[in-house]
């Protein structure tokens, strides 16, 4: 019986698709077809194939961001609505003027920066950036919170600073847009009220997502052609903090969000403390490379001088509160305030704070307060209220001129600056941001960055401005860790011992044929800058300690490695030794401006059998880390090895972090062999 | 709020309800962000797809009637932005020049090394990705639809805008182009069973 085949509706067969008739002539036809039958299991099979691509999942939390964007898209409509009502009563023949020269003038100019023309988005895409003229904001008109009178206004629900004077920036919008009533209860009832919406469009350039800078591994390298390596040290822990929110979400965290220096960072190793005037130690060990047994690590620990709290120089400490509408989310604003709290108490007479808020507009809330005020710190942070865009430069800006305002030549000047990143840089460039942020640090005012929530966490320009800033940055995820950044670590906090502090290793030829620096990729250093005291580098607070490893490949290693021809007119000499390498270290006092060196040497016979706590349990930090990092170095690295090691140098661990990390790197191990799984 | 329909909890959005939003996008976030990462195969994108498709939902919230399914106008602007984030790209090789044409959207699957050379090394999912990911625009969506979110021909027609049958021939052409560049993976379990 010839019939012809199928092929062609098969497809439609396979989702039940094709009305009965016609199914059931396929189905008797089937049955007596093996190219067709043939055919069609092979869609099927492809079905399930395909199902074999599975895309991630989308997080939870995802809500508040979209409701957060929402509300804030609301609010910046009433600004253009303002810009529009402008636009209707300038003369139509002005405007006509301004476009003909705008359309001739985008004839003749070459590339410049043009403005997306679209009909929906032109407004929106203005106005975000154009600082509305608002009567100077409310905020500035609220009073220092030196008047005792205030103290009670304060107090009374009509008068609560920073919310009446956000308030008075949103009625003054509202007022500008025409039709002012008084504002209904919340942003979303407020929003649920208004019915035009048609017509307007935010612009794309305004989502909120993660940003992580691109990590380029550093590579080996041969120390015939290099001999010497240069980086700046840095104390950060935020990747720590924010690989953990990742783990605890039950997802590994994106590849650029793990930096190893910082992982490693985060505990304190058991370090002397320095001797004599110097204001850190520093410790050195090799010993063989717990991942690849073929190399050794080297590792350079540094330890800051340790103070007390009341050994401080007084404070003169501005907090700088983002409290745009995207830090409204539980683990934003509400963390800041409980972790300001606990700062608050460990306050003296002698420091003054100062609080600075910006949202739409920026404002100071209170204006050098001393510590011992408790009362009035606590009420002015408990009445902070999330809302608005955020302009986050003029916030920064006025930080600085405060702290400047009120500095103090023997102490210790600080701007604290709590977002979760997302600012606009507004009129200022984000350059011009970093240029301002860089003069003030010659001022002597240092800058700490903590980052709060996640969704919009913009990672990379927030270290970006801690470094520029002579500062630190800290991500806080929860109350736990903003105890270690506020109590246990307030002194290295709040308090810097040196400053520039550079690492320069020389690695001798005849021991040493290849060294790779484990993490600190975005913290290198030409070799010329190490003696340059021009050149700005990390800084080290009191207590910090501070550890970088090497990988060493030895002289006698067989392995290969990308290498330069050989050079025709210079001959290298190598002099025996049995030096291993050479550890040189400049560092500044924090008020001087010329630095100081020191320098250590490791010998081959130093390298350790049985190598110490810290460097086992700094060692399966890193190799965590490159596992994380799905590194093209992790040779062996494995969960098991880490988990082994961790538990093995756990030690006295008083304070639970490394119990933590040993929990992380069990969920890290699950979630990888999971997604692993997934992927077969 | 759960026990509601998804065109139920969009009319009480209307009404006023604001967590509503809530629930929507609890239930969406995910299928509207996979939909949108599979189409454009980017993550940030599809992230900012998936937020902007719900600003939409609100933008429009008076326009919409609860006469057709939710999850079709919510994926309909999702296939809007796609479609507008690969034209504001220029990426004029994804983005076919005659989109009423299915015939015509054959021509722009690019030429990819033949799995085979790539099996040895790479997992399957990612060669499933590579491969979906080279096929026209319009196909890739509409396989996209059925496949992992199992829509009907019906609601993926009133996504893409276009008639039933084109929804079937894309789908079909589709298929094809996949069956033949995954043929090593689909012939390990074959035989047995000629007649």
């Amino acid at each position: 019986m010839f019939r012809r085949h199928y092929i062609r509706e098969l497809s439609s067969y396979l989702d039940n698709e094709l009305p009965e008739k016609k199914r059931r002539i396929i189905e008797t036809h089937l049955a007596g077809c093996a190219r067709c039958r043939d055919e069609l299991r092979q869609l099927q099979l492809l079905s399930v194939k395909l199902k074999e691509w599975r895309a991630p999942v989308m997080e939870e939390g995802f809500e508040s961001t979209v409701r957060n964007t929402i509300v804030a898209q609301e609010l910046e409509r009433g600004t253009s609505q303002m810009k529009k009502t402008w636009t209707i009563m300038v003369p139509s023949g002005v405007l006509a003027a301004v476009l003909v020269v705008l359309f001739v003038g985008k004839q003749y100019l070459p590339k410049g920066p043009q403005v997306p023309i679209d009909k929906n988005q032109s407004v929106a895409v203005t106005t975000p950036h154009v600082a509305p003229k608002v009567p100077p904001p409310v905020v500035s008109q609220v009073p220092t919170v030196h008047d005792p009178a205030l103290k009670i206004k304060l107090s009374e629900p009509s008068m609560q600073g920073p919310v009446f004077a956000y308030q008075g920036v949103m009625d003054a919008q509202r007022y500008y847009s025409g039709g002012y009533s008084p504002p209904p209860q919340t942003l979303m009832q407020r929003m649920m009220q208004e019915d035009s919406l048609a017509g307007y469009y935010p612009s794309q350039s305004e989502f909120f997502q993660e940003d992580y800078n691109r990590i380029y591994e550093n590579e080996f390298r041969l120390v015939r052609n290099d001999s010497l390596s240069t980086f700046s040290i840095d104390v950060d822990t935020a990747s720590y903090a924010n690989v953990r929110r990742f783990l605890n979400g039950n997802t590994l965290p994106p590849e650029d969000a793990v930096r190893i220096e910082e992982l490693v960072n985060y505990f304190t190793y058991d370090y002397p403390q320095p001797q004599g005037t110097d204001p850190f130690s520093v410790t050195t060990e090799v010993a063989v490379c717990p991942w690849n047994s073929g190399h050794r690590i080297a590792l350079i620990g540094l330890q800051g001088k340790t103070m007390q709290t009341q050994d401080l120089p007084a404070s003169n400490l501005v907090f700088l509160i983002d409290v745009s509408g995207s830090m409204k989310d539980y683990n934003k604003l509400p963390l800041l305030k409980s972790a300001f709290r606990l700062l608050v108490q460990q306050l003296r007479p002698e420091d003054r704070v100062s609080i600075v808020v910006y949202a739409g507009a920026s404002g100071v809330v209170i204006d050098s307060v001393s510590g011992d005020q408790e009362e009035i710190i606590m009420q002015a942070i408990e009445n902070l209220q999330a809302g608005g865009s955020t302009a986050g430069a003029a916030g920064i800006v006025q930080a600085y001129e405060i702290a400047k305002k009120n500095l103090r030549q023997d102490g210790n000047n600080r701007v604290i600056l709590a977002t979760d990143g997302d600012f606009n840089v507004g009129l200022t460039s984000e350059g011009e941001l970093l240029r301002l942020i860089e003069e003030r640090r010659n001022d002597g005012i240092f800058l700490t960055v903590l980052g709060f929530g996640m969704g919009n966490y913009k990672d990379g320009k927030m270290e970006q401005l801690a470094d520029k800033g002579n500062g630190t940055i800290a991500y806080i995820d929860s109350l736990l860790e903003a105890k270690k950044v506020f109590v246990n670590q307030l002194t290295g906090t709040l308090f810097t011992i040196a400053k520039d502090v550079k690492i320069q290793v020389e690695f001798n030829p005849a021991q040493v044929k290849a060294y790779r620096l484990v993490g600190y990729e975005n913290r290198m250093l030409e070799n010329k800058d190490f003696s340059d005291d021009t050149k700005d580098a990390g800084e080290i607070g009191a207590g910090h300690t501070v550890t970088a490893l090497y990988e060493i490949v030895p002289a006698d290693s067989k392995e290969e490695f990308a290498k330069t021809d050989e050079l025709k007119y210079q001959q290298v000499t190598v002099t025996p030794s049995d030096e291993l390498l050479t550890v040189k270290l400049r560092y500044k006092e924090p008020k001087e401006d010329t630095s100081k060196l020191l320098s250590t040497t490791i010998k081959v016979a130093q390298i350790a059998n049985a190598p110490s706590e810290n460097f086992r349990f700094a060692t399966s930090v890193a190799e965590w880390g490159l596992l994380l990092r799905n590194s093209s170095f992790k040779a062996n690295a494995s969960y098991q090895s880490v988990l082994e090691r961790a538990r093995a140098a756990k030690g006295q661990d008083a304070d639970g972090y490394r119990a933590e990390f040993i929990k992380l790197v069990e969920l890290a191990q699950m979630l990888d062999t999971k997604s692993k799984e997934v992927r077969k | 709020m759960q026990e509601y329909r998804d065109e139920e909890v969009m009319q009480q959005y209307m009404e006023g309800k604001a967590e509503a939003m809530d629930e929507l996008v609890r239930r969406y976030r995910t299928p509207l962000f996979q939909f949108a990462l599979r189409v454009i195969g980017n993550e940030e994108d599809a992230r900012d797809i998936a937020q902007e498709t719900f600003l939409r939902i609100h933008q429009y919230r008076h326009t919409y009637r609860p006469i057709g399914k939710f999850s079709t106008w919510a994926f309909s602007i999702a296939h809007h932005l796609c479609v507008s984030i690969l034209r504001k790209r220029k990426w004029w090789g994804i983005w076919p020049r005659r989109q009423d044409d299915p015939d015509e959207l054959l021509e722009f699957a690019s030429a990819d090394p033949s799995p085979q050379e790539q099996a040895a090394q790479e997992d399957v999912a990612r060669i499933v990705q590579q491969c979906i990911q080279s096929l026209p625009f319009l196909q890739r969506e509409a396989l996209i639809l059925r496949e992992y979110h199992n829509l009907d021909y019906q609601e993926i027609s009133r996504i893409l805008k276009t008639s039933l049958g084109t929804v079937k021939t894309l789908i079909h052409r589709a298929r094809q182009n996949l069956k033949i560049k995954l043929l090593p993976f689909l012939e390990e379990t074959k035989g047995g069973d000629h007649v």
